[in-house]
């Protein structure tokens, strides 16, 4: 059978510089793309300090047009940096949409803005919002530093669950007043205690820790002093430790030392006891902790024989 | 015949002298090594003092003085080339806006710094059609920061896409 390699190595060839052709082609179409939106972000960034009337129409109209969610988001940023009702409003718009991601986005922004009446808009958006948006007004709060609003989310809670992510919040907010004041209005709580100690507030879990009425609470209590941490939690656990019969509450001071870090009050607790299962025990949370006073403790024990 | 004679040189002097003169605008600027100084027209109505450290007869620092302009008190030893024309200035930064240059950025907003509509024109021009991404988002940014109706529609352009 005669073959004709010519036409067969034309159309080979042509194939493979077809092929060629058609990578060098989407390559160089995904250049110009990735410049493009580079350009896009480049004069999003530099509409930040333009003139705030020049700027508002442009970024208004980004957000309109097919743009990827990546120069929409800065697009929301530019709006939450101009200072007129009118970008407020398409912010607030926006975070109305019920499009999750440039939604929760525009929240955050108004946030960021800091804008009274926005602000007050997100209140309604977090009754009727899904989870990702109540996080996000939540966070917005949190950047606008509006703990009076986060306060009332946790009041107003419908369940568990959103009454530990505002108390939470507060407490990354440092709101101690609001969260004392939850204390008293919704009882004691594990995600109260928390807050407390993400707040750093010392006073209120002493109080609590002191207090036997509720073995779990005040257990609870304990170790979050650990989280707190400084020089007074470490006396303070000490004084816990050693003032208690109660070996739950020797347990959480030492859980409370361990996370404070507070290798030296164990190692003084360590050598004022007499009790060589308490002794083990410390000399193991001394070991868990990785302290190197573990080393005086075993030079002690070979000098003196023990 | 010494009448025509008499025209012709009259003639070929005034083309020399037209030659000689616009030689001298499109090569005006500073060449040799050293500081040197000049002041022209500045868009928010002041006065522009620009120190340009040439090397090698090209342009290795740049300083910029004026009233919107915040930077620190610069003194330096410097030729004074006195007060220029915006053309003038703008033709001589020009040339340093390749994207080769080391000052490409600096001569960017040098240039947004001048009064008039060339500024606007050829930080639009950079933006359409520069070769370096950095230089075009460097046009960009100090075309937003005129307060030309030219400037934003290059911008409005560039953002909606049809650039």
């Amino acid at each position: 059978m005669h073959i004709r390699l010519k036409p067969i190595l034309a159309l080979v060839l042509l194939l493979a510089m077809s092929s060629s052709l058609a990578q060098t082609t989407v390559s160089e179409v995904s250049d110009v793309a990735d410049e493009s939106e580079m350009l896009k972000i480049a004069a999003l960034e530099a509409l930040i300090s333009a003139p705030p009337e020049r700027a508002l129409p442009l970024a208004t109209k980004v957000l309109h047009s097919n743009n990827s969610d990546e120069v929409k988001e800065l697009a929301l940023f530019v709006l939450s940096q101009i200072d007129l009702p009118e970008a407020q409003a398409t912010l607030l718009e926006v975070a109305r949409s019920g499009d999750d991601e440039l939604s929760g986005e525009a929240v955050r922004m108004i946030g960021i803005g800091g804008d009274p009446e926005a602000l007050a808009g997100l209140a309604d958006l977090y009754s009727t919002g899904g989870e990702e948006v109540r996080e996000a007004v939540l966070e917005a709060y949190m950047i606008a530093g509006d703990t009076a609003a986060v306060y009332q989310i946790a009041q107003n809670a419908a369940n568990e669950d959103e009454f530990e992510a505002a108390v939470e919040m507060l407490g990354v907010m440092g709101a101690r007043d609001e969260l004392r004041a939850l204390r008293e209005s919704s009882g004691f709580s594990e995600p109260l205690i928390e807050a407390y100690a993400i707040s750093g507030d010392f006073e209120a879990l002493l109080e609590l820790a002191m207090d036997s009425s509720d073995p779990e609470i005040q257990a609870l209590a304990i170790e979050a002093l650990g989280i707190v941490g400084g020089e007074n939690v470490n006396a303070a656990l000490s004084e816990i430790y050693l003032n208690t019969d109660s070996q739950d509450v020797r347990d959480a001071a030492l859980e409370g030392m361990l996370i404070a870090g507070d290798d030296e009050g164990v190692l003084e607790l360590y050598r004022a006891s007499d009790d060589i299962s308490e002794k083990r025990d410390l000399l193991e949370i001394l070991s868990v902790m990785g302290s190197d006073l573990v080393l005086d403790v075993i030079d002690e024990a070979l000098e003196g024989g023990q | 015949m010494k009448t025509s004679v008499r025209l012709l040189l009259i003639a070929l002097l005034v083309a020399a002298c037209i030659a000689s003169e616009s030689l001298a605008a499109g090569d005006w600027g500073p060449t040799e090594d050293g500081w040197h100084t000049w002041q022209v027209a500045a868009a928010d109505g002041g006065e522009l003092q620009i120190y340009v450290s040439m090397e090698r007869g090209r342009p290795v620092k740049l300083r910029l003085q004026g009233d919107s302009i915040c930077s620190g008190h610069f003194d330096v030893e410097a030729t004074d080339l006195g007060f220029v024309e915006v053309d003038q200035s703008i033709d001589w930064l020009r040339r340093y806006t390749e994207p080769q240059s080391e000052l490409g950025s600096e001569v960017l907003m040098a240039i947004s710094f001048h009064s008039g509509d060339r500024p606007v024109t050829i930080l639009a021009d950079v933006v359409k059609s520069g070769s370096n991404r950095k230089l075009r988002e460097e046009a960009l940014f100090w075309l937003a920061q005129s307060d030309s109706d030219d400037a934003f529609v290059v911008i409005d352009r560039l953002l909606s896409g049809k650039m």
